[in-house]
């Protein structure tokens, strides 16, 4: 029973209660596109100037935006919301250390701790969401890629990556 | 006998050892990221697009080609030893060749693969050859109402016609559009949705946006599945080679592929996964031993791949010729010749006639390549399918940041890939497809400007889009296209209650 209903539910595609959160974010970007339209000035001589084509697509979001809701209420049928399988097999852990690990690499670069030590906490992480447990392993692994990786793209091909205190004593 | 003088031209422009060097990384490279499933092609262009900022255009060019090119073959080996298809395109190959793979035949269905997507990237390569110069004969007479007409032609096939849902294609590829309004207005120099925040001014990198999507978007996608459980990868048992009754039963596939792929991908559709799903079934109507199909039969791999490849130069054709991106990698690619102030186009075949018959031939030399390359190859590229997953995905990841931060070593990008990431990941849990939003942010900010010069030229007269005959024509199959598969869908349910 429980299988027919997880069948039905991804043919159809994603749930009611997602399809109503869709529609209102749509409705909600549609109206900030068109609040922003509104900011522009009028014009040139002749044609349409820079607001013509947000509110054009601020129209077609709002336009999906109705049409997510009208999906979302036909498919509104509150017991099988019940028994929907869909969060049960969600491995959020992983999800988390990777996000995590991302968020970890954004504040290396905002604080300058630079790229080395952002991309190898952001490569720890990543392995720890795949089960590979944080230890002198993935340290290894994560600073024998990354310090290669900066040498390379930042000597051999002339790119600038974030610098820190780590890249300042290697480049010197 | 001009085109085959202008092939000639470019075959002299393709075979400087530079070049040959480009297009030698660029299968390669497109191999190795074929076979990596977490990894596809127009991923690594995208990663490739800040690194390649300060090299030779014509290089890098046919070296995301090549790119394109490798990616197909990787995938279709992936495929057949693991079963995980590495692009959607490469399902019908999985079908097939695994059940070969695991009845020990792994090396003619591998084989039949390679070979088939030989001849059908040769033969689909000759037929662009002729064919864009007619398209570019055409577009050279389009006023910016018809490309308007054209683009949202392209908007509704690629988002709407093929995919699962009319709906969510065109919610995805909304919201691209929405990300290319982002940013200076190139004709007024006003700020739009740029909510006073500098980074914004630029408008959204497609190089952040695809990294966003396809990189962390799929390993978060993963890791949200992850079992702890590795897939087994099937050796490769027996001869390599096929017999002949191999051959003689895939060469007629093979044919019937490229029947199939080319025109469909030349056609602004957008996509390989249609072709190669209609070649598996039209194979299987056709086989002489249809009890085979689902047991592993050769025909189900030869067909779909080589419509796979067909349908991948096909989709040069819009790409080339008027400057339309019809799937994610083509919309890559077209990001990669704007990195360079290159217009694809129909000018492009006058202003820069070196290169684009340069790339046109280092199809041929790239395919080549590939047959020659990966076949005895295939021992190494199915040691790669046994990484293991954490260190694999980790790997994407860093690769992923360093070429975002390469493009703009800024916290705020990041902050950017972020969100898209996420982003990327909600839309795969809830079926959204990815490749919308990617064309919609680069070609949206191109039918916005047609649009304008249009009403420009026509003193603000809305009516010009259905005035002239050709934009109007484009414009009604742009509705039919939208509407058919919804009428399809009611059809079917309908024999459905009936039943």
């Amino acid at each position: 029973m429980g299988d027919v209903n997880h069948d039905t539910s991804n043919a159809a595609g994603p749930p009611w209660k997602v399809l109503a959160a869709v529609g209102v974010a749509l409705l909600a970007l549609a109206a900030l596109v068109y609040v922003n339209s509104r900011d522009l000035s009028a014009p040139a001589i002749a044609g349409v100037g820079p607001a013509a084509a947000q509110l054009l697509v601020a129209g077609l979001l709002a336009l999906l935006g109705v049409v997510h809701l009208i999906q979302a209420y036909r498919q509104y049928v509150p017991v099988q919301a019940e028994i929907m399988p869909a969060n049960s097999n969600v491995n959020t852990t992983g999800v988390l250390w990777i996000l995590g690990g991302l968020m970890a690499l954004m504040i290396c670069v905002a604080t300058g701790a630079g790229f080395v030590l952002g991309a190898s906490s952001l490569f720890v992480a990543t392995a720890r969401a795949f089960g590979q447990p944080i230890g002198i392993k993935s340290t290894a692994i994560a600073f024998s890629l990354t310090l290669p990786v900066y040498l390379v793209f930042t000597k051999g091909l002339g790119l600038s990556l974030p610098t820190g205190l780590l890249e300042r004593l290697l480049t010197v | 006998m001009e085109t085959f003088n202008l092939l000639w031209s470019g075959l002299v422009v393709a075979l400087t050892p530079a070049n040959l060097l480009f297009a030698g990384i660029g299968v390669l490279l497109g191999t190795l990221v074929g076979i990596l499933p977490g990894i596809s092609p127009s991923l690594t262009v995208a990663l490739l697009l800040p690194i390649t900022f300060k090299m030779d255009p014509t290089g890098s060019i046919i070296m995301f080609a090549g790119i394109y090119f490798g990616g197909m073959y990787g995938s279709s080996t992936t495929a057949i030893l693991l079963n995980t298809p590495g692009e959607a395109a490469s399902i019908a190959t999985a079908i097939e060749g695994h059940r070969m793979a695991r009845a020990g035949r792994g090396g003619p269905a591998l084989s039949t693969a390679a070979i088939g997507s030989f001849v059908a990237g040769t033969v689909a390569t000759i037929c662009l050859a002729f064919l864009a110069p007619v398209l570019v004969d055409l577009a050279v007479k389009f006023g910016p109402w018809d490309y308007f007409a054209l683009m949202v032609l392209a908007f509704v096939t690629v988002s709407a016609t093929f995919g699962s849902s009319v709906l969510r294609g065109i919610t995805s590829l909304s919201l691209g559009l929405v990300l290319g309004l982002v940013g200076i207005d190139k004709l007024t120099g006003q700020a739009r949705l740029s909510f006073g925040m500098p980074a914004l001014l630029d408008g959204v990198s497609v190089t952040t946006l695809a990294v966003g999507l396809f990189a962390i978007g799929e390993a978060l996608h993963i890791a949200s599945r992850y079992r702890g459980v590795a897939e087994a990868v099937e050796t490769v048992r027996g001869s390599l080679w096929m017999t002949l009754d191999d051959w003689k039963r895939s060469w007629k596939p093979w044919l019937r592929g490229i029947g199939l792929g080319f025109p469909i991908g030349a056609l602004p559709a957008g996509g390989a996964e249609v072709p190669t799903l209609l070649s598996y079934t039209i194979e299987r109507k056709l086989a002489v031993k249809p009890e085979e199909f689902g047991q592993g039969a050769i025909e189900g791999v030869a067909g779909p791949e080589a419509a796979n490849n067909a349908a991948a130069t096909g989709t040069m054709v819009p790409l080339l010729a008027l400057g339309l991106p019809t799937s994610a990698t083509a919309a890559m690619l077209l990001a990669g010749f704007q990195q360079y102030g290159i217009v694809p186009g129909p000018l492009l075949f006058v202003t820069n006639a070196d290169l684009v018959w340069g790339l046109i031939a280092s199809f041929l030399i790239g395919n080549l390549m590939l047959l020659v390359l990966n076949l005895p190859l295939v021992g190494l590229w199915v040691r790669l399918l046994a990484i293991p997953q954490p260190w694999l995905y980790a790997g994407i990841l860093v690769f992923a940041a360093m070429g975002t931060l390469a493009a703009n070593p800024s916290a705020v990008e990041l902050a950017m890939l972020f969100t898209f990431g996420f982003m990327g990941y909600l839309l795969r849990c809830w079926d959204y497809p990815i490749a919308p939003m990617i064309v919609g942010l680069i070609l949206g900010p191109m039918a916005e400007s047609q649009f304008r010069r249009a009403l420009q030229i026509s003193m603000g007269d809305g009516w010009v889009f259905f005035k002239e005959p050709t934009s109007a024509c484009l414009l009604a199959l742009a509705v039919l296209a939208l509407i058919a598969p919804l009428i399809f869908k009611r059809l079917r349910q309908f024999k459905a209650e009936d039943a």
